[in-house]
């Protein structure tokens, strides 16, 4: 019944960590059942008493030992959670990290793509840089209007994809998830721009944040320049602006 | 032992549990990851050394996160149980590379057409040692660093006439046992 209850967490990262721990309770609450059996079969009361003390301690133990696991498994998840944090490059708001998909990548970093980037390729090959919030640092919302901008971006091919708080695209009929090297257009100064908003402007690219809720961009450089590897943080990516949110114009 | 001795083991055994259930996690978690998706795409070992061309990105994909709506993707999950396995990825015009990965999400190799020109690159996989070797035959060969993982072919697919030529294309790409030519 016990095994059975403890079967019921959900198999899937914080569950993991409440089964080891409740598996581990199970295992100690048999070992103190063993102990005070065999104690009680002896039928000594002084060994009785010492057996009630080893038991206490062992309890003790078995707690501080199963509230160690919870720690150190949730801040495992939290700290994998919190992706961006895990990165080692901050390009203008962008968080980056050219070890993606290396065998010389940091744990934090090897499992935070695992959960949010699972497949990324090497930097040789494309370089990933992902934000959840805006200039000012607030983040993204599918209520809010915003203006991304920038050059074409020094790779091969290059875009800029919106994904959903779920982190595939954002379910809606818009056809308007990214805007890239192949679609962008570039104005008289070699810009491209384009509106981030539910709703497309009269004019210009857009991309649509219909269900995207709390929405993320990732910027994808296929093939990128030299340059580009050598000084990441000289890389001058998009910049995204918010224009208005909630009704309320800025 | 004393009350403080106790108290001191307590702490510390607390301590050293915290320790080793983080970085359990922190290592067992990709490789969980990956685990998830080759069973899924492999169904269970059911589909393993046969190229699965995945529909076009829409919102419905759900099978990996993140993935991007302008390249369209076909995915292999090759396993070298029984013998080599040979990829074959297509030339055409614009951006394609072949991507492979362990089952720790290792990216340890990785081709596009820049480098592979306008000829079909073939990759066999081996379990032989005969690591970095050019057969005579042209075809690449190497040893991943795991007998199973997975193989990745993206194509960009920005624009419409991209997505047509890139489906047109990959049709002639394949993964499958070399025994299976025979």
């Amino acid at each position: 019944m016990i095994l059975e209850l403890i079967g019921r967490i959900p198999d899937w990262k914080y569950g993991q960590i409440f089964k080891a721990a409740a598996l581990f309770l199970l295992a100690v609450g048999f070992e103190i059942f063993e102990i005070r059996r065999t104690f009680r079969s002896e039928g000594d009361t002084c060994l009785t008493a010492n057996a009630s003390f080893t038991v206490v301690r062992f309890v003790l133990l078995a707690l501080a030992v199963a509230a160690g696991l919870v720690a150190g498994g949730f801040s495992a998840f939290r700290m994998i959670d919190a992706s961006a944090s895990r990165m080692t490059l901050d390009v203008g708001g962008w968080a980056g990290d050219l070890s993606v998909g290396s065998p010389s990548s940091s744990p934090y970093v090897r499992a935070s793509i695992s959960e949010r980037a699972l497949m990324a390729l090497s930097r040789e090959e494309t370089i990933y840089f992902f934000r959840d919030r805006d200039a000012d640092g607030n983040p993204f919302r599918e209520a809010c209007s915003y203006e991304i901008s920038g050059n074409p971006l020094p790779a091969r091919w290059w875009s800029v994809t919106l994904y959903a708080d779920d982190d595939f695209l954002a379910e809606n009929p818009d056809k308007a998830h990214s805007v890239s090297a192949s679609t962008a257009e570039l104005d008289s100064r070699g810009k491209w721009r384009a509106r981030i908003a539910p709703a497309p402007a009269e004019s210009g690219a857009w991309l649509s944040t219909r269900n995207a809720r709390s929405f993320s961009l990732v910027v994808r450089l296929y093939n990128p320049e030299p340059e580009a590897l050598r000084t990441p943080e000289r890389l001058k990516l998009p910049v995204v602006q918010q224009l208005t949110c909630a009704g309320a114009s800025r | 032992m004393s009350r403080f001795g106790w108290g001191m083991v307590t702490l510390l055994s607390a301590v050293c549990a915290g320790i080793a259930a983080h970085l359990y996690v922190l290592n067992a978690y990709p490789a969980k990851r990956m685990r998830e998706a080759v069973a899924r795409i492999g169904q269970d070992g059911k589909r393993h050394n046969f190229l699965v061309n995945a529909p076009p990105v829409t919102p419905a994909s759900r099978g990996v996160v993140r993935p991007s709506p302008d390249l369209i993707y076909s995915v292999c999950i090759y396993d070298l149980s029984g013998g080599d396995v040979e990829i074959e990825m297509s030339p055409q015009a614009d951006y394609h590379s072949l991507s492979l990965y362990d089952l720790k999400t290792n990216n340890f190799f990785v081709i596009n057409d820049r480098e592979t020109g306008d000829r079909p690159y073939v990759l066999r996989l081996t379990r032989a040692k005969i690591k970095g070797e050019k057969a005579g035959s042209g075809e690449t060969v190497l040893v991943p660093p795991t007998p199973v993982g997975l193989a990745l072919i993206r194509r960009l697919a920005a624009t419409p006439a991209m997505l047509e030529t890139a489906q047109k294309v990959r049709l002639k790409d394949r993964c499958e046992p070399v025994e299976a030519q025979k």
